[in-house]
């Protein structure tokens, strides 16, 4: 089982879960680093600048409970492992970095409430206070915008905050909504999102909210230039794997759908109209309006698309390539 | 942890709701029956890959078969190989016929490192005995 935890036209970080271990890779180098400690507390990576230089913060403990303290964040830059000089806290989570002194920190404690922290370099450090110790961050495939959800149990919901990069700095922009789910995916352009963990919704920049698809529940999105696919994953207690994979353009319209009976990842390429859903060991390419089958990759455990539009897999020895002639 | 403990509480109390629909499968394709098949359970679990995880945010099921007393119960847990993630023991109150949906508060969590599933067990509420039947999911 592998899974590519971020990848950009540079590399990738692959996380091999037979080896428990995971692993930087340079497109033009090949592995780079290791690190079987961050898959132990399965923690999270966010490339910097370039892909496999990554911040590694958190894990699987601190993030399931606001009582227990992050692990100190630290990152990989050209195979070395270095700490990351944040400031001490109970919670030091890294949702997004380009490099040690640029990044965006979700922080605090229990008693003093929880915040984001952007840290520009060279720049004083902008702080948000929101209602949860837990944010997920999406970005649009060019990195200039993203959308914040953070988790407030118990709440009316959960908040959803637009950024944009501007001087090579992350700011807020527009007003905190209130949204259902807790996960998204952003597009191209950062003109919207669709929300998962809730029945599957765009997001607009405004607040605005649009049910989309016939969709339960969204589990994974992917959107691209020229539409997207959202998936509902879902499991049954008779032991089987079932994902409804419906295709989506820019007005929420459902093109055409897939009902599979085994677990589904979904792709789309941030430069055109190409989508690709993987299952069962193959990636299916087509076209995001028609539903037309353009190609189909054999051997793939996990794909993405990068910001060129290129393709990014990873076979089942874990080795990963760029596909760049993707057909039309 | 003092907040979790309320906010589980909150869960049972609240969060487990149910919404009257019709039966969506017999018991030939049913998560789980009882020996003589006299008794159902069909489930469902939905999840949301994030990074090195599997976030587990909506299990549903519904009982079926013969009339209960109404008092029935389904109990489930969110696994992976190093143990249990999250446990849930509905009220002492379902219904047959019925499709129940419950929201973990907070976040579920298993790692993708290891084998992840969730297991379920049905308790039947009828009269001397009360028949049970466990289901699981695939493991992920």
């Amino acid at each position: 089982m592998f899974v590519i935890l971020d990848a950009d036209r540079d590399g990738a970080v692959l996380l091999d879960g037979a080896r428990r271990t995971y692993r930087g890779v340079r497109r033009d180098a090949g592995v780079v680093w290791e690190d079987r400690s961050a898959a132990g507390t399965a923690a999270m990576v966010t490339c910097l600048a370039t892909c496999p230089d990554a911040a590694v913060s958190a894990g699987i403990e601190s993030l399931s409970s606001p009582a227990v303290p992050d692990p100190d964040p630290a990152a990989w830059i050209g195979g070395q492992l270095r700490p990351l000089a944040v400031a001490l806290a109970h919670k030091r989570q890294i949702l997004t970095a380009s490099g040690p002194d640029d990044y965006v920190l979700a922080t605090g404690d229990p008693n003093g409430g929880w915040r984001l922290e952007l840290q520009g370099r060279g720049r004083p450090v902008t702080a948000l206070a929101v209602g949860g110790f837990r944010t997920s961050w999406q970005e649009s495939a060019d990195g200039t915008h993203a959308l914040a959800i953070t988790i407030v149990p118990g709440a009316a919901g959960n908040e959803a905050r637009w950024f944009s990069r501007t001087a090579g700095a992350w700011r807020m922009t527009g007003a905190m909504s209130r949204v259902t789910g807790f996960l998204a995916c952003v597009a191209p352009d950062g003109s919207r999102a669709v929300l998962l963990g809730q029945r599957p919704a765009l997001l607009d920049r405004a607040g605005g909210v649009l049910s989309v698809t016939d969709l339960v529940t969204g589990g994974a999105c992917a959107l691209g230039a020229g539409g997207g696919l959202i998936v509902e994953l879902a499991q049954t207690g008779e032991g089987t794997s079932r994902s409804r994979v419906r295709a989506v353009d820019s007005t929420g319209a459902t093109r055409w759908r897939r009902d599979l009976a085994h677990a589904a990842d979904v792709v789309a390429d941030p430069t055109g109209s190409r989508v690709g859903y993987l299952a069962d060991g193959v990636l299916h390419v087509l076209d995001a309006t028609t539903g037309t089958e353009l190609r189909t990759i054999a051997d793939v455990t996990a794909a993405r698309y990068d910001a060129a539009g290129d393709l990014v897999v990873a076979d089942r020895s874990g080795t990963v390539r760029w596909l760049a002639d993707d057909g039309p | 942890m003092r907040r979790i403990g309320r906010l589980a509480v909150a869960l049972v109390v609240l969060a487990t709701v149910a919404v009257a629909t019709p039966a969506r499968a017999d018991n030939l394709n049913a998560s789980c029956s009882t020996w003589n098949g006299d008794y159902y359970m069909n489930a469902w679990t939905y999840y949301t890959p994030t990074g090195p995880y599997h976030h587990w945010y909506m299990i549903q099921y519904e009982l079926g078969g013969h009339p209960t007393g109404g008092k029935s119960n389904v109990n489930f847990a969110v696994v992976e190989t190093t143990g249990v993630r999250y446990g849930n023991n509905s009220p002492d109150s379902l219904h047959s016929y019925q499709l129940y949906t419950v929201t973990p508060p907070g976040q579920v969590l298993t790692s993708q490192v290891n084998e992840e599933w969730v297991r379920f067990e049905a308790i039947f509420d009828k009269w001397l005995e009360d028949p049970r039947c466990p289901a699981q999911t695939a493991h992920l």
